[in-house]
């Protein structure tokens, strides 16, 4: 059974199947825009391009969206939430290798993410350039400065605006499909195109027909956004909602394809976009607007996307802390200002370095090819080890799944000389995340740990020395381990070493992401009543920790069950007010001049404390404020050096 | 699944008071003295629930496993490497193959 997480996610009305039409087809919606345009190009109109074509997009969309994603892949649901990393959460105990398609994936999806808003929204812009006269229109500063605002406004949330877009995405597909029923009449046989057989004409017999798949492949690019979003909508609305968005779309392609046939064999389209073309005169100012609308709509949606895809990339160590907003109170609505800002330079400058639409096309959808297949494999383990199906199945739907989407990735390949640039983009996400994911795991290994009780009445001794000064009344640490009688053992060395740190109350508090999304419980463990104390927060993966708010909170309770004293004592440190002082110690790894490395381990690691400078701070990282925290810096010492081999030299002289 | 021994000896080896042992390595090395602190596997590439563990002669058990100025004290031993542990206060032992 689906889970309730959003409010409208497991159940069924009028307003959630709205509500998931204006979050998840922004892209697969908008795809009419440009699909037919660059499948026929400038190549003589004929009925085997025409047919062919959109017999491609229709089996394309019932195999890859209906089948694969609809289908299958939503049933790979994490507690209500989807999406490559909540996919990888699901599986990475199976193969420790997993990781690697997950970072694929989410590299060439963020990638190609780039391309969405400009191709959109350009797409739509040009539109303009068919009222005569304004054929000229410079429509790239009205492109940039409608990306611009889209960006600049993030940081205010959606929730005012994100309303209307079930509204303006329900007038968008009652748009698409009246206008193609209205081409479809006049060409009725265009219906014939569904047959299969004209696809494999169009893929055998056409001229470099196969390579076309390129540009048929963009009518399902939004497929993996319908997946991502599983979480804001519940399956069984985007299932409902798909079966009517399939048909809109399929009604647009096929009115689109009918008047490209009732131009007549043999002749060209010489730049027009049937899009627009079927529209009547009358209605193409607001044909345009509605089309505009619905690319704002779509450029939103992967905007929003890339956010959560970010958040969920450091919630499981994939990527550097950054700093993550929450511009409302809504669940799940977050703002990271870090990539919006590389989105919003990134889609400006493709804009700008592209100019049109259909040299974006001719770029666009590459990337998302490789996501695809790296769900594909996500998804392969998913099926086998927690649906249990049948071994030899999956791996028919494997190789299935896989030859549609190995022959989208061949024929996409020539696209690679239009978006070379994209490869340092996406070498650099890849970067970043295999260095922060496996640098991290180095960092674990080599992090010692020791059994807590062993300390606990040096503690407590400690804890009652007066000859000591006080370094404050509850002393926290945050720790890694999850044993409850484990600690790291630089945090005894911390308590213990130098100026040894007397407190009233330890605390040690340990983060534990789990693999469930929304997870936000709690619990406790007092070695030494009122000393020592162990706290388990257990925190989901798509929640940003907030562990000061969580400790207070979890002292509240404890002190209003009785289950702890405060210690605002009249003759103690808090005297002038009741405040319990709290000091959060972050102990701050660097790389010390001891370390010695492999190649491999070396360049991970300087490149991971590299990354660390340049990310948020642990401090900030862990949700705490400046003045509660020290942060003390411990070297990262591998081998602990042991027997050197050091010689005195004249040593006889020296007794002598 | 496979016996994770490394977890059964944490939960035993911690759970006692008197903690001196007697590790019999595969290689037929014999090392006298008490566990000081560990480092855990990484639970996503299959390795034990604790991959090393730190020993040192009894006498050091309440340092963290290095001198004054820094240098380790004692021995780091696998727990792939352990063949027995004989716990000396009642001669009890874990066999690890």
């Amino acid at each position: 059974m689906e889970k309730v997480k959003n409010g409208i996610n497991g159940k069924v009305t009028a307003a959630t199947l709205l509500v998931a039409l204006g979050i998840i087809y922004g892209d697969i919606g908008t795809s009419p825009l440009y699909v037919l345009k660059a499948i026929i190009g400038e190549r003589p109109i004929t009925e085997i391009l025409v047919y062919g074509g959109i017999s491609c997009v229709f089996w394309t969309l019932t195999f890859q969206t209906t089948i694969k994603y609809i289908w299958l892949t939503l049933k790979a649901d994490n507690h209500g939430e989807g999406g490559i990393f909540s996919l990888y959460a699901l599986v990475r105990r199976y193969r420790n290798w997993l990781a690697i398609p997950t970072i694929i994936g989410a590299t060439t999806l963020l990638a190609d993410g780039i391309l969405t808003p400009p191709i959109s929204v350009a797409s739509a812009v040009e539109g303009i350039t068919n009222f005569k006269g304004l054929e000229d229109i410079p429509t790239v500063p009205i492109v940039v400065l409608i990306l611009s605002a889209l960006f600049f406004f993030q940081r205010f949330g959606t929730h005012k605006v994100g309303s209307t877009f079930g509204p303006a995405m329900l007038v968008w597909f009652t748009m698409l499909s009246t206008l193609g029923l209205i081409q479809i009449f006049y060409h009725p046989a265009i219906f014939k195109a569904l047959n299969p057989v004209y696809a494999i004409r169009f893929l055998t017999e056409y001229p470099h027909g196969f390579w076309l798949l390129g540009a048929v492949f963009l009518a399902t690019t939004g497929a993996e956004a319908l997946y991502s979003d599983l979480g804001h909508c519940g399956r069984k609305n985007i299932r409902i909602t798909w079966a009517a968005v399939k048909v809109c779309l399929l009604l647009n392609y096929m009115g689109q394809a009918a008047w490209i046939m009732n131009l007549g064999e043999g002749n060209l389209l010489n730049g027009q976009n049937p899009f627009y073309e079927i529209m009547p005169n009358w209605f193409l100012p607001f044909g345009i607007a509605i089309a505009t609308l619905a690319a704002i709509i779509a450029s939103q949606a992967m905007i929003s996307g890339s956010y959560t895809l970010i958040s969920e990339a450091m919630n499981l160590n994939f990527w550097p802390r950054v700093a993550v907003r929450q511009p409302t109170e809504l669940k799940g609505q977050i703002y990271i200002p870090s990539v919006n800002n590389i989105l919003w330079v990134g889609c400006i400058l493709m804009i700008l370095y592209f100019q049109s639409s259909t040299h974006m096309e001719a770029a666009y959808g590459f990337s998302i090819t490789i996501t695809m297949l790296m769900t594909t494999i996500l998804l392969a383990h998913y099926l086998y080890y927690k649906l249990r199906l049948n071994g030899w199945l999956v791996i028919a739907l494997v190789l299935f799944f896989g030859t549609i989407e190995t022959s989208f990735f061949i024929a996409n390949v020539a696209k690679i000389k239009e978006r070379w640039m994209f490869l340092f983009f996406e070498l650099f996400i890849f970067l970043v995340m295999y260095v922060w994911f496996y640098a991290r795991k180095i960092n674990n290994r080599f992090t010692k740990f020791v059994d807590l009780g062993k300390y606990v009445s040096e503690i407590k001794e400690l804890s009652q020395d007066e000859t000591i000064p006080k370094f404050s009344t509850h002393l926290i640490y945050l720790t890694k381990a999850n044993n409850r009688h484990e600690v790291e053992e630089k945090i005894i060395k911390s308590i213990f070493a130098r100026k040894p740190k007397r407190a009233d109350v330890y605390w040690f508090v340990h983060i534990h992401r789990t693999e469930e999304p929304y997870t936000l419980n709690y619990d406790v463990s007092e070695l030494v009543d009122d000393k020592v104390i162990k706290i388990n927060v257990n925190v989901g993966f798509r929640i940003q920790p907030r562990t000061e708010l969580y400790f207070k909170k979890i002292m509240q309770e404890l002190v209003a069950n009785k289950e702890l004293n405060l210690h605002t004592r009249p003759d103690g440190s808090t005297k002038y007010n009741s405040e319990p002082d709290f000091k959060f110690v972050v102990l701050e790894k660097f790389l010390s001049v001891e370390n010695e490395f492999a190649l491999k381990e070396g360049v991970l690691l300087n490149s991971y404390f590299l990354l660390k400078r340049m990310g948020l701070s642990d401090e900030r990282a862990f949700g705490l404020e400046k003045n509660d925290v020290i942060v003390e810096q411990v070297p990262l010492v591998y081998q602990a050096a042991s027997k050197i081999e050091l010689k005195r030299e004249g040593n006889e002289e020296a007794k002598a | 699944m496979e016996t994770d021994f490394s977890k059964m000896l944490n939960e035993k080896y911690f759970s006692r008071s008197n903690r001196l042992i007697e590790v019999t390595l595969k290689n037929g090395k014999k090392i006298n003295g008490v566990f000081i602190s560990f480092f855990l596997g990484d639970q996503d590439s299959n390795e034990p629930y604790i991959r090393r563990w730190h020993i040192v002669e009894e006498k050091y058990k309440m340092t963290l496993g290095i001198d004054a100025f820094g240098f380790r004290i004692g021995e780091l031993i696998n727990q792939k490497d352990i063949k027995s542990i004989k716990f000396l206060d009642d001669n009890s032992q874990m066999q690890f193959e």
